[in-house]
């Protein structure tokens, strides 16, 4: 405040020079700067001259203003002052109110207390005599409404308030630093100091996952993000970590045609097998325990994961029981290790049986099934698989003339008509749809609604679309 | 010859009921003999049991039509009355329409029903509704789509439509739509 009147002081002689001759901006801001003080006989022409000027330094790039401007300006204001400072009230008005400012947000806050007499004098009759046409109108639209409320606001003097924070606001813009660019001349404007709240609310915190949890307790710290690809020495290849079997360099082991047994396995077990195996059994888990995180993040239902388990297991042991079954019925060959070489356990099926199981194998085990290969002579007839399920064929297809039949018909029609007759929820839906004619008068349903054809296709599939016709002069109807 | 599936089924009592109201009901359940709808290639034909399960026994090239024919569903999945659903549609006809003797041959040849041949009509007809039209002596004649309602045509032009033509009698003679038969 001390600095502020120090230089009020200096600057009411130099406001008699600005109203006479060319000033730079800086002082003119000075000038202004005097309004904050407490006088208030010039402050409504200072104001004046303070929007006045500010609109022409708005216009200009450059800092300093041209001189012409500003003296008509201030020549302007020298006209108003007689009139008007008598008249306004500008006790009422905030000029003397200094905002703090949030320049990064381009914010000005005028926390001043609001003299709540002034807010609510709205209009008396008294202090609209002397104020011009302008002023006695609202200011905005919704201010119109509010004057016929009750308690009218004093909408002029709440205006007259944020006009006062905008310049202030603008002034303090004006002395930021500036750049010159190509776009013309930019202030920087400082970081910004305000927090804005926030537009939705946050989202809920991440529950972590069991291995997170443990390695929180246990300090174990994450492990940074890998690079994509990793040098194979053994190739001397760029081999990427994850990504499809398909290419070569992430087959890995299963790919590999020769595999040594290590002490502890068993030499009959089929390794590529065994790497199978374990392969999926990892794959099941894995999955698993990603269903179980989900679930206590509440992201997936419930009871998902157990029953996705239980389900796969159920199905694990149907499979096996389905191939002990077939092979108990001798329906398929035995695979693997071949019969002679096989250690006890399983009944070796030496003879006719095995042999025409295998050849049954082997019929079969082409791209085709086997359906389009050439016999050799002396080749027994191939057999065609008699396990194929017999199609249940739809009543409507077959001739359906049986009582039971019809009386069901019956009852189908009978509910279907009340659905009609009664306005089923559906029908409501499909109008809304547009399914129905524009109208629900019983003739347009006559009416080329121009909305194409219905859902009834009497073929399956593109079929049921019907042709395309190309669309010449005779055809555009 | 198949029966019908929902979709259609539903279609069909819609158009019926547009002329029958509630009565459709009658037409599935009857006194004397369970009726069903077959469809043979697009066409829907009303037929008794008995005469259903002797149709089975015939070649289904060879199987032209059997029972009555009501009307067939378009390629567009819409379903058409044809003229020969008259004896069932004037059994139960809710609107009926009499005409006067000099609109009858106009309306036989194809006419829509001026209101200077309307001799009575049966009250609170909505508008668009379907109507089936009688002679004076109460020989019904053919059917069509009422223009206006019962009120509406009183303050009508001599010269303005009361009644769309959709189906009459004379059909039969002029073959108009040659795929009927």
């Amino acid at each position: 405040m001390a600095r502020r009147k120090a230089t009020a002081r200096m600057s009411k002689k130099k406001e008699v020079e600005v109203e006479e001759a060319s000033t730079s901006s800086a002082s003119v801001a000075e000038s202004e700067a005097e309004e904050e003080s407490d006088t208030n006989d010039h402050s409504e022409e200072e104001e004046a001259s303070d929007v006045q000027s500010e609109e022409e330094e708005e216009g200009s790039d450059e800092e300093v203003n041209s001189s012409d401007e500003e003296s008509s300006g201030e020549e302007e204001s020298d006209d108003e002052s007689p009139e008007n400072s008598d008249d306004v009230n500008t006790d009422s008005v905030g000029q003397n109110e200094q905002c703090t400012f949030d320049l990064g947000n381009l914010l000005s806050f005028n926390t001043h207390q609001v003299n709540a007499a002034e807010l609510y004098r709205g209009g008396s009759m008294k202090n609209n005599l002397n104020k011009e046409w302008y002023e006695l109108r609202p200011p905005t639209i919704e201010a119109s409404k509010a004057s016929a409320l009750p308690n009218p606001v004093n909408e002029s003097m709440l205006l007259a308030k944020a006009a006062e924070g905008t310049t202030q606001l603008l002034r303090e813009l004006w002395k930021l630093p500036t750049e010159k660019t190509d776009l013309g001349l930019l202030a920087k404007l400082p970081t910004a100091e305000t927090r804005l709240p926030r537009m939705l609310p946050p989202p809920p915190p991440k529950q972590l996952t069991k291995w997170e949890q443990f390695a929180l307790q246990r300090g174990i710290a994450p492990k940074g993000k890998q690079s994509r690809k990793v040098f194979d020495e053994a190739t001397g290849e760029w081999k990427h970590l994850t990504g499809s079997l398909d290419n070569k360099a992430n087959a890995g082991p299963e790919s590999w045609p020769i595999l040594e047994v290590k002490k502890n396995d068993d030499p009959m077990q089929d390794p590529w097998e065994k790497l199978r195996e374990e392969k999926k059994s990892r794959v099941g888990k894995n999955t698993e325990s990603r269903m179980r995180n989900a679930e206590r993040a509440g992201n997936l239902e419930k009871g998902t994961a157990n029953r996705m388990m239980k389900n796969v297991k159920k199905q694990e042991k149907q499979k096996v029981l389905m191939r002990q079954k077939e092979r108990e019925m001798g329906l398929v060959a035995p695979v693997g290790v071949p019969v002679d070489m096989r250690s006890g356990g399983e009944k070796a099926q030496r003879g006719k049986p095995s042999t025409q199981l295998a050849l049954k194998a082997t019929q079969t085990s082409t791209a085709s099934l086997g359906r389009f290969d050439k016999q050799i002579e002396g080749e027994p007839e191939r057999q065609l698989n008699k396990n194929t399920k017999k199609r249940k064929l739809d009543p409507s297809v077959t001739g359906n003339t049986n009582k039971k039949y019809l009386q069901t018909e019956a009852q189908k029609s009978q509910d279907i008509l009340s659905k009609v007759m009664n306005g089923s929820k559906q029908k409501d839906k499909d109008v809304k749809k547009g399914k129905y004619a524009k109208g629900e008068t019983a003739y347009d349903y006559d009416f080329d609604d121009g909305l194409g054809s219905g859902s009834f296709k009497k073929k399956k599939g593109r079929a049921g679309a019907g042709k395309m016709k190309k669309l010449t002069k005779k055809r555009i109807m | 010859m198949r029966p019908l599936n929902e979709d259609e089924t539903k279609t069909l009592f819609q158009k019926l009921a547009e002329y029958m109201g509630r009565s459709v009901e009658r037409l599935i359940n009857r006194s004397d003999e369970r009726h069903c709808f077959r469809l043979i290639k697009d066409r829907v034909y009303y037929i008794s049991e008995s005469v259903m399960k002797s149709s089975t026994s015939i070649n289904k090239d060879n199987l032209l039509h059997c029972g009555t024919c009501l009307g067939k569903f378009t390629k567009s999945g819409k379903f058409r009355l044809h003229i020969t659903a008259l004896d069932y549609l004037s059994q139960y006809s809710k609107y009926k329409v009499w005409l006067k003797p000099s609109a009858e041959m106009s309306f036989l040849y194809g006419n829509n029903v001026l209101k200077s041949g309307l001799a009575r009509i049966t009250e609170s007809t909505p508008q668009y509704a379907g109507v089936v039209i009688y002679n004076l002596a109460d020989i019904p004649l053919g059917f069509g789509v009422a223009a206006q309602t019962t009120d509406a045509c009183k303050e009508l032009d001599p010269t303005a439509n009361v009644v769309l033509h959709q189906a009459d009698v004379g059909e039969f003679l002029r073959g108009l739509e040659d795929d009927m038969f």
